[in-house]
């Protein structure tokens, strides 16, 4: 199983920061795609069963979440596993309020030169 | 279902392409016997109302973006996903305020360039140029590939078949009918676009309650759902700052404050927005359902249409189709329009030929309509990937946002600095793109900007106040 070909679980994990990954696969189906929070399994979900060789996950939360698919012959592939790593909160607040700060100026910087156009006008004055 | 297979046959999909090609070519004729003048042709005659105004407006801004970057959005980053996309509304909001002033100041004027050029010099005209063509381009060809693309997802109809028929339709009837041609195919295809969607999105959840869509959520993909999602906050400010300066630098939009009435154009701006709200949600939502629906998502990116069509079946899959084409058909005439108006006006008159008269200038801009739409076929049928093109205009774009501001408002703005003002945010940002994320260029960009624009007014301002009129009686000023 491969987020693109050939990866094994935690030595070649794959990171998003998007917390999304496109799972592919081999094998011959059907098949079915189990989730779990750790590498053994232990208390695994599935989370699709069909013909398809390929998943769209999306929504993972931070941290590892290892997937395994099991065919009509077996488990095609070694799991799995997708590093959800989320940028740091920090940069995330820093954009936001830097975000905040520019969209705030930019509407007292329309409205206020609205304003005093329009007094301009109102007197008569150049635009 | 599988979410990755044609929704149509060919004969289907090329039996509506030749139908609706048909009506538009002809609709975009018949409303065009007006454009007769340049002020026709390239302004619809200065005289649009509220209507039509802000069914334009809303129309435009319509892309299949809209339709198919929305429901991925919220499949990729929830509803906070969804309402960033959302935010492109409020670069529309924004506008209507200045729409009154451009009238203001700018009562006969014909593009953004004449505005660039007569407030700042052509120091920073020349900068504005190269920014908005470039985003001009890239927005106009992703548009033509989109088009063929996403005929062949849903109706397996050949890609430069596809393009290539939208193209011509669209190129037809603009060359045809100028701006009025663009405007009254505009308000057919916004309430086709709005009925459709939103009609769509009611049906949709009418079957799927918004319980099972939450459960579902939960279960499959719990971050979508948190409202510190990171992914997601990052997306929204970015994505707003990116809005703003698409609407604020493009002549698109300039070109419609132009062309409507003085009192109308701040109303139609504003109503256009709150049109253009419910879409985007409405495709949100749609790409949500697909879990809850079982439908197995093979293209991300196309799992709006596919939801639409697996719930309300092939009839479902004709009114995407059409939503779809009236999309495409309503960003790219306008386009196509816009920019050569800007072609005409400030390369073809203000380099090549001053002395143009009114009749040589709308022949010059019904040519450029047609080496647009050849160019854009040309780049179109290799089907690059021009997406990414696209989205690094961000920090171009955004750079252009206070220079615009400081120039309708700011008498004492200089022009060296709103040149500056672009560079340093467009480099600044640039960078951001490549080295810190996409997420944070456009915001960059606007923010750097802003700072040298404010400190350059601060502290190097024009020696005199700039004057409208004077401009006006002298329009080539080397002032600032």
């Amino acid at each position: 199983m491969s987020e693109k070909n050939g990866y094994n679980a935690l030595e070649t994990a794959v990171v998003t920061d998007e917390g999304k990954a496109m799972l592919v696969w081999r094998g011959e189906p059907p098949f079915v795609v189990e989730q779990s929070e750790t590498e053994d399994f232990a208390a695994a979900k599935p989370i699709y069963e069909g013909n398809a060789k390929n998943l769209y996950v999306t929504g993972l939360r931070e941290g590892t979440h290892f997937f395994r698919v099991r065919g009509a012959t077996g488990v095609t592939d070694p799991p799995l596993a997708v590093k959800a790593h989320y940028k740091p909160g920090w940069l995330v607040w820093t954009l936001m309020l830097s975000g905040l700060v520019i969209l705030a100026a930019t509407a007292v910087a329309i409205l206020a030169g609205h304003r005093a156009s329009a007094a301009r006008e109102r007197e008569g004055g150049e635009p | 279902m599988i979410a990755g297979a044609a929704l149509l046959t060919p004969a289907t999909g090329g039996i509506l392409l030749a139908i609706f090609g048909t009506i538009w070519i002809g609709l975009g004729i018949w409303w065009g016997r007006k454009a007769k003048d340049l002020d026709g042709f390239m302004l619809a005659g200065r005289n649009v109302g509220m209507s039509l105004g802000s069914a334009t407006t809303m129309a435009t801004w319509v892309t299949s973006n809209t339709i198919m970057l929305a429901p991925l959005f919220a499949l990729e980053k929830g509803v906070w996903g969804l309402l960033a996309y959302s935010t492109a509304s409020f670069g529309l909001i924004f506008f209507a305020p200045l729409a009154a002033r451009i009238h203001r100041v700018l009562p006969k004027g014909y593009t953004s360039g004449d505005f660039f050029k007569r407030r700042f010099g052509t120091l920073s005209w020349s900068f504005y140029l190269i920014i908005t063509i470039i985003y001009s381009m890239a927005w106009l060809v992703t548009m033509g590939i989109a088009g063929g693309k996403l005929l062949e997802s849903l109706a397996d109809v050949n890609y430069v078949a596809g393009m290539s028929v939208i193209l011509f339709v669209c190129v037809t009837y603009t060359i045809f009918g100028g701006l009025y041609a663009v405007i009254g195919t505009d308000f057919v295809q916004s309430l086709v676009i709005l009925v459709g969607v939103i009609g769509i999105g009611v049906l949709i959840l009418n079957k799927v309650p918004a319980a099972e869509i939450h459960a579902d959520i939960a279960e499959r993909s719990p971050a979508l759902l948190d409202i510190w999602m990171p992914a997601a906050l990052l997306a929204i400010f970015n994505n707003l700052f990116f809005g703003f300066g698409e609407v604020f630098h493009n002549n698109v939009w300039w070109s419609r404050a132009f062309a409507m009435r003085r009192k109308v154009a701040p109303r139609a701006f504003a109503l256009s927005a709150l049109l253009w709200l419910p879409i985007p949600v409405a495709a949100g939502f749609i790409g949500l359902c697909a879990g809850p629906l079982g439908i197995h998502i093979e293209k991300p990116d196309a799992v709006g249409p596919f939801v639409a069509a697996s719930v309300l079946g092939e009839a479902g899959a004709i009114v995407v189709f059409i939503v779809v084409f009236c999309s495409l058909a309503s960003s790219i005439d306008s386009l196509l329009a816009a920019t050569s108006d800007l072609l005409t006006e400030d390369i073809y008159k203000k380099m090549i030929n001053p002395q143009a008269s009114p009749e040589t200038l709308r022949r010059a801009a019904v040519g450029s309509v047609l080496v647009l739409g050849v160019i854009c076929w040309a780049i179109c049928v290799p089907a690059f990937d021009l997406l990414q093109v696209l989205f690094l205009s961000g920090p171009l774009v955004a750079s252009t946002i206070w220079p615009v501001i400081a120039g309708l408002y700011w008498k004492r703005a200089p022009g060296w600095g709103a040149a500056a003002a672009m560079a340093a945010g467009t480099a600044v940002g640039l960078y951001a793109y490549f080295y810190i994320g996409w997420f944070t260029a456009s915001l960059i960009s606007a923010g750097i900007s802003m700072l040298v624009m404010c400190l350059t007014t601060a502290l190097a301002p024009s020696p005199t106040p700039f004057s409208w009129l004077a401009a006006k009686r002298d329009p080539q000023p080397e002032k600032n």
